[in-house]
């Protein structure tokens, strides 16, 4: 992998591969709802796609000058990044790159499609309604982070979105499109010769500016466990989540983390998997998942059991979390989940695309761009006792949210009597949009 | 790569009848791939293309069994036993296999639609052995008692309630093919009738295994850093003692009917939003019509430039999502579209503006501009597709097994490069007719 400069400060990571007449180009730009200003969150998500809009009349939209250069463009965001992915065939880079530059570069913000967007944005949100999945999963994030600026989604509420003004737009965009606030990336049928002035003459006259970023206090969890209801009638089965505080990516301990949680729950052949599906076929799907980022993201597990097995499979599951955080993996699941994370590391970087992606994670966290070539001696040099001791004193059982998405008085019933709880609420979808 | 016939010759001198193994043919696969393919005297036949590019290897075995071959009041038979697949042998016990698999990183899983099952592996290059060895002992030794039934069962009755009973897009989909196909099995669905989940027996997995699980109903997929004398040399071992069925059958139902008249159902679903879905009988994958109508659909709802996309989300602002899609089927299938309407508005709204846009292009046909982004679009999508050694493995697998052509993606590749606004219009013609559709609208029932 080769690294440049742009004249504009930024980084520019190229992985070459002739195998395929196709380009990926990433732009990272380290914004993200972290900078939305408070009242007003989701104001970077409606940055991000306004810059699809704005083409001035009777010319193509910029969506239709992608795709007929039989491109691809997804803009994503999240707490720390806005990033923009896409995909064109090799013989089009050129006047792709040229246009992701104008894109970037030159938005219009217009008033009009502003408006269209927010209600676009409050549609969106309304379809969470269908999606019992989505709002666990928005349930749990408020529960474990309550107050802290994360708890909000990305894309903010129906209020937060009926905030957003233009001028907060046009001004976050002037004050954070910087070259040192970029990252770029291309991968497959390219060289750094090749892209290089391509991304200088679209970029290159950005000032350098300098990367800071909020920084945020760290999140923190009252003691005891919190059960909240979801209330929504006429479903045959529930989505139960269960979480606490996890990781932050500089924790020392993440390697250590990420080996116990695969053991316990990241895998089919797990201890959650295996007791809950394999043994007494509750739920379809179990698994758990550790979050890191910047600042401490959540630990959560995850079934969807019928109501009828719900209170027995949350006993279940509360058994397994307890045993797991005080008693620890055996020595044989350990290795085994080692096993698993090293063997499995070729395919995280079998084409050009992953091999950039995982480099430019490593480099907008500030890492150094080879840092993913040294994931497995990091796995390998985990022992039993770091990777217990890491879970026993990151993972709280006793501070744990634990929600649920069904008919509420047929569900607190079922929960209020779980261990360790000492709240019960219930809360309408619509109170999450 | 080595000469195939010095190859087989060496690889057969021992080799009993059933194991012995023979090139059927020899292909480009891209412009720098090469891909075999051989077969065994039980019928197994195997695709190989070697690709040093990252030390992975993928393994994949498509069976030519999916939902269209069960029966009534056994449906989601196939889907059913794709789970027991994982349930163990005599060799290796119940919880082996993943044992096995995940203690060496690698990705496995399986899954069923209409025409097929598959059951696919990806993993480091040197475990390649490993992939062979529990592959070829699960298709002739799998163990099967009450117990791993009851608990399987409810694991799937716990799939089709989060994808069907308590998700409104899977709900319509069911009614929609319902309705659309009254003799085809499409008409199904393919995790199976939630009453038929509840009654299957331990004869008639028993029955299903020795029916379809045979070598001469599969096909093996190997695509990755390999080295092709050894990997068939373990394939023989490994596969050549197994008996090819006689029980294969053919499908049980029949071919559908040609539909005279339009037909529509309305269901009331706990959902905020009105939906619309709307199926028109669609030809099969291999008809030469299948990539026009693909091409047809990417004008209408591929991407966020596309026609109907721009006007019912972007511009007019009537719904939250819609798309369109051509099923990839053995048989004539469905061009299914959906739209998901925003708070207010009625599905009556968007099914006006679809057959709006259908009559516009029977009328005015597509500018060559039009045309050529559409093209574009959908060769990037079959090029990206195949980035990965597993990407490239199921192309190929999935090709054979529905169409009879591993490199049939390269066909339709030159296909989507050179269609024509004629043809366009011609299938836009053709298929879009109101007397072959089948509309589902989607009414608000149940608060929230």
């Amino acid at each position: 992998m080769e690294s440049v400069e742009l004249s504009c400060g930024s980084q520019v990571l190229i992985e070459e591969d002739r195998s395929l007449p196709i380009v990926d180009v990433a732009v990272l730009w380290r914004l993200g709802a972290i900078d939305d200003p408070e009242g007003s969150e989701g104001q970077a998500r409606m940055l991000a796609r306004l810059l699809r809009r704005g083409e001035p009349k009777g010319q193509p939209s910029i969506d239709e000058r992608v795709a007929r250069l039989g491109g691809r463009l997804a803009i994503t965001i999240g707490r720390n990044t806005v990033r923009l992915h896409g995909t064109v065939l090799a013989r089009h880079l050129d006047p792709f790159v040229e246009l992701l530059g104008e894109l970037l570069c030159s938005p219009r913000f217009r008033e009009t499609d502003l408006r269209r967007e927010k209600r676009r944005v409050r549609s969106e949100l309304d379809a969470v309604l269908d999606d019992d999945g989505s709002l666990a999963h928005r349930q749990l994030r408020r529960t474990i982070f309550g107050d802290h600026v994360v708890a909000t989604p990305v894309g903010g509420t129906h209020a937060s979105v009926g905030r957003i003004r233009r001028s907060a737009i046009a001004e976050m965009h002037a004050e954070a499109l910087t070259g040192r606030r970029l990252l770029f990336g291309a991968a497959g049928d390219v060289d750094a010769q090749t892209i290089t002035p391509m991304l200088e003459n679209a970029f290159g006259q950005l000032k350098k500016g300098r990367a800071n970023r909020p920084k945020l206090p760290a999140p923190k969890m009252a003691k005891g466990r919190r059960v909240v209801i979801v209330d929504k009638p006429d479903r045959t089965q529930t989505q139960l989540g269960m979480g606490t505080l996890g990781a932050r990516v500089g924790d020392p301990d993440l390697a250590a983390l990420v080996v116990g949680d695969t053991g316990f729950g990241g895998l089919f052949t797990a201890r959650l998997m295996q007791a809950v599906r394999e043994e007494r076929g509750w739920s379809y799907s179990a698994y758990s998942q550790l979050g890191a980022a910047v600042q401490r993201e959540a630990w959560a597990m995850w079934t969807h059991p019928s109501v009828a097995q719900l209170g027995d499979c949350a006993r279940l599951q509360l058994d397994l979390l307890e045993d797991w955080v005080s008693g620890g993996l055996k020595a044989t699941e350990i290795r085994f989940a080692k096993r698993y994370l090293v063997g499995s590391r070729c395919l995280d970087e079998d084409t050009a695309a992953r091999r950039l992606e995982l480099a430019l994670d490593a480099v907008n966290l500030g890492f150094p761009m080879d840092r993913p070539a040294g994931y497995t001696r990091r796995i390998r040099a985990v022992k039993r006792a770091d990777a217990n001791a890491a879970v026993a004193k990151r993972i709280d059982p006793k501070r744990l949210a634990i929600v649920a998405v069904g008919e509420a008085k047929t569900l607190v019933p079922l929960l209020e009597g779980l261990p360790g709880v000492v709240d019960v609420q219930v809360t309408k979808p619509r109170s999450l949009l | 790569m080595s000469d195939p016939r010095a190859l087989a010759t060496r690889l057969n001198r021992h080799a009993p009848r059933r194991a012995r193994v023979r090139l059927e043919s020899e292909r480009a696969f891209g412009r720098a791939l090469t891909l075999r393919t051989w077969r065994l005297g039980n019928g197994l036949r195997i695709h190989v293309v070697p690709d040093s590019s990252a030390p992975v290897v993928a393994y994949q075995t498509w069976f030519r069994v999916g939902s269209r071959h069960e029966r009534a009041g056994k449906t989601g038979l196939a889907h059913f036993f794709e789970h027991l697949m994982f349930k163990g042998t005599a060799a290796y016990p119940q919880g082996q296999l993943d044992r096995l698999l995940e203690g060496v990183g690698a990705e496995t899983n399986a899954e069923t639609w209409t025409d097929w099952t598959r059951y696919y592996e990806t993993l480091p290059a040197a475990q390649l052995p490993l992939a062979i060895t529990l592959e070829s002992d699960r298709m002739q030794g799998l163990v099967l008692d009450t117990e791993q039934l009851e608990s399987e069962r409810e694991v799937v009755m716990s799939e089709r309630r989060d994808r069907v009973e308590d998700d409104v897009e899977g709900k319509a989909s069911e009614v929609l093919f319902e309705r659309a196909f009254q003799t085809h099995g499409y008409g199904w669905p393919t995790i199976g009738w939630m009453r038929d989940i509840e009654g299957y027996t331990l004869a008639d997995c028993h029955e299903f295994y020795r029916t379809f699980y045979a070598p001469n109903n599969a096909t093996l997929v190997v695509v990755g850093d390999l080295d092709e004398a050894t990997l068939l040399g373990l394939i023989q071992e490994g596969y050549g003692s197994i008996a090819s069925s006689r029980a294969s059958r053919s499908p049980q139902a029949g071919a559908e009917r040609t539909q005279g008249r339009a037909r529509r159902k309305q269901v009331k679903l706990p959902t905020v939003t009105e939906k619309l879905s709307i199926g028109l009988h669609a030809p099969r994958l291999g008809d030469p019509r299948w990539v026009a109508l693909s091409v047809l659909n990417d004008l209408l709802f591929g991407g966020r430039s596309s026609r109907l996309v721009k006007e019912l989300v972007l511009d007019d602002e009537i719904a939250t999502t819609c798309w369109g899609f051509v099923t990839p089927f053995a048989d004539p299938g469905l061009y299914e579209v959906w739209v998901s309407l925003r708070e207010g508005r009625r599905a009556e709204d968007a099914e006006k503006r679809v057959w709006a846009a259908f009559e516009r292009i029977q009328r005015d046909g597509v500018p060559e501009e039009e045309l050529a982004k559409s093209r574009h679009q959908l060769e990037l999508g079959m090029i990206s597709a195949m980035e990965t050694a597993g990407g490239k493995a199921e192309q190929i697998g999935f090709d054979d097994t529905v169409v009879g052509d591993p490199v049939a993606s390269f066909t339709r590749l030159e296909r989507y490069r050179t269609i024509t606004e004629d043809e366009v219009r011609a299938v836009a013609d053709e298929i879009l007719r109101k007397k072959s559709s089948t509309t589902v609208l989607v009414r608000r029932g149940g608060e929230r």
